[in-house]
């Protein structure tokens, strides 16, 4: 037959096969394209959410590694699944999906490539093969759809899951935060001085790296936390403390005292020039507060094993009437701290008593970082210091000048020493000063003693006949509030007491009734 | 411990997803019917095959 014949038969064919093949098979393929493709996101969205691949899992290593560096690392801890693991997973799901169908059709195509075909059955199986390539392509297709789908119901239920933890983050991150300002509860460290406003805790499952350095309702969890060991902890340090965790500093990761950043946390650091009697003043203090707790039945005891021996020590000295011995200047100052129980109330008393030698030296000032983080100072007076009653008790006691121990400077030295640094931090205009004039018991015995007032404007109005104007000025300007007090520091005589309560009175410290009470 | 596993708060938030996504695909069906969208298309498949075949019906 002439060509044209088997044209024109070739383009009724194809014109039949159009009509009576091709569309109606290509309706059933695209159908059954779309299918293949939702059950193929079916199968990956199952397999990932009820499998246990460990790769595709966001693991408190990758947390970690993807922290940003601060000055705490980043919790060894697991992050919330719908914080971030959600969207790993859907993404895990979607790339799945998609990424077998190039491959498919790549190896489709070279099995069709590789087969020796002739012209003719290619022809006749044109309205055939076409529907199914249509078919083929609506593959990815049903893939997104089924995606879009699952992709909607995962936004929904992390969606729902947000709404609750969101607000729940938020109100009892609230609660927690104003619980601890209300108390005034910080996690101040004795060793190294740092004042966080949360400890770190030790997970119990007794593992290297094991410090959870803020366990607030976060990320990682809005009522418990999974620590990378597995172990289930508390979000909050209530909660933390109730658990019994282990209290660390964050910054120098010495254990702090249990009750660490959640009871009313108050520091005291003492100044002075060595030989002033801050260390009597301070075993005085510790002694009269022990026996006036001990009289109502208040829980009163050292925080940790160290503060412990020197309470005790300090307490022996002051009721045997020795004199304390001077504080080592090479030893750095740790805290003496203090725990007070009374009732549902917990408080933490820090004292800072450091070498007198230490404020003189300027480059050492680093060991007195303490006394910009307190709120409260206290300045020891040695009136024995005093060139006006230095030069009288040479003239009329001179016993009394070896009998009082005199500190070798007089008390501006220490002062300008410390309130340099302080000016320096901006810190000096927040803090209260108390300025306590010591061994009365001793200045009682001299003339210029008698005229030393007990009220805060007498003996201030005496420190400046003493020629201590200097320093009444400079105290005046640099603090938020100054106040003079007078003290003997020996048994039986005029109490610190009095000095501690007006420093502290602005914190919510449970003091010992009798003081509370007192005059102020 | 849940190294080498999962924890079960993921475990429990998978589970989640999972079931909001048999929903998902359970609701899209059931929307499908219900707004008639698939009814409709029912129809113009079968109209097209009914459009194609019909050729035949002379033969």
């Amino acid at each position: 037959m002439a060509v044209w014949v088997w044209i024109v038969l070739g383009l009724a064919y194809l014109c039949l096969g159009l009509f009576f093949i091709t569309i109606p098979l290509a309706v059933l393929t695209v159908t059954a394209g779309a299918l293949v493709g939702v059950g193929v996101t079916v199968w990956y969205t199952a397999a990932v959410l009820l499998g246990d691949e460990r790769d595709i899992l966001i693991t408190p290593d990758d947390h970690v590694a993807a922290s940003p560096d601060g000055p705490m690392p980043a919790d060894f801890a697991w992050v919330g699944y719908f914080v971030a693991q959600v969207r790993r997973d859907a993404m895990v799901v979607t790339l799945r999906s998609f990424r077998w169908f190039p491959e498919a059709s790549r190896s489709a195509w070279r099995f069709l490539r590789d087969r020796d075909f002739s012209l003719s059955v290619a022809a006749l199986a044109v309205p055939v093969t076409v529907p199914v390539l249509v078919g083929w392509l609506f593959v990815p297709v049903g893939t997104a759809a089924a995606l879009a789908v699952a992709w909607a119901a995962g936004a929904v239920v992390t969606g729902l899951v947000w709404s609750v933890r969101l607000p729940a983050v938020v109100v009892l991150g609230l609660v927690d935060g104003s619980r601890r300002r209300r108390h005034r509860a910080d996690a101040a460290c004795p060793y190294c001085y740092h004042v966080a406003p949360l400890p770190a805790y030790l997970c119990p499952g007794g593992h290297a790296g094991g410090l959870h350095y803020d366990l607030r309702r976060h990320h990682q969890g809005v009522w418990l936390r999974r620590c990378a060991c597995g172990e289930s902890l508390p979000t909050g340090v209530r909660r933390a403390r109730r658990r019994l965790l282990r209290a660390y500093c964050p910054l120098c990761r010495e254990q702090l005292s249990p009750d660490a950043g959640v009871a009313t946390d108050v520091r005291i650091a003492l100044l002075g020039t060595g030989g002033a009697g801050k260390t009597s003043l301070l075993a005085a203090t510790v002694s009269e507060l022990a026996d006036r707790y001990d009289a109502e039945g208040t829980r009163f005891a050292a925080g940790n094993r160290a503060s412990r021996q020197r309470l005790e020590r300090l307490r022996a000295d002051f009721r045997d009437g020795r004199r304390v011995a001077l504080t080592d200047p090479t030893v750095p100052s740790a805290g003496l701290l203090l725990h007070v129980v009374r009732g549902h109330r917990r408080a933490l008393l820090q004292f800072f008593d450091t070498s007198g030698d230490v404020f003189e030296v300027p480059t050492v000032h680093d060991d007195l970082a303490y006394v910009e983080y307190a709120r409260t100072l206290l300045l020891v007076v040695d009136p024995f210091a005093l060139e006006t009653v230095r030069a009288e008790a040479r003239e009329t006691r001179p016993d009394l000048l070896e009998h009082a121990h005199a500190a070798g400077r007089g008390p501006e030295q220490a002062y300008q020493g410390v309130t340099v640094m302080l000016r320096n931090s901006h810190v000096a205009h927040r803090q209260r000063l108390a300025v306590v004039v010591t061994k009365t018991d001793l200045l009682r015995e001299l003339k210029v003693g008698e005229s030393l007032g007990h009220t805060s404007a007498e003996i201030r109005d005496w420190l400046v006949r003493q020629r201590e104007d200097n320093l009444v000025l400079a105290a005046t300007r640099d603090f938020r509030r100054v106040r003079y007090f007078r003290c003997s520091s020996v048994r039986g005589g005029e109490s610190p007491l009095d000095a501690v309560r007006w420093l502290l009175s602005p914190e919510p410290f449970p003091f010992p009734a009798e003081v509370r009470n007192s005059d102020d | 411990m849940t190294d080498g596993g999962i924890p079960p708060g993921h475990r429990a938030g998978r589970l989640a997803v999972l079931l909001g996504v048999v929903l998902g695909f359970g609701g899209v069906p059931a929307l499908i019917v219900v707004s008639g969208a698939g009814a409709a298309v029912v129809e113009a498949g079968a109209a097209i095959m009914s459009w194609s075949w019909g050729f035949l019906w002379p033969f």
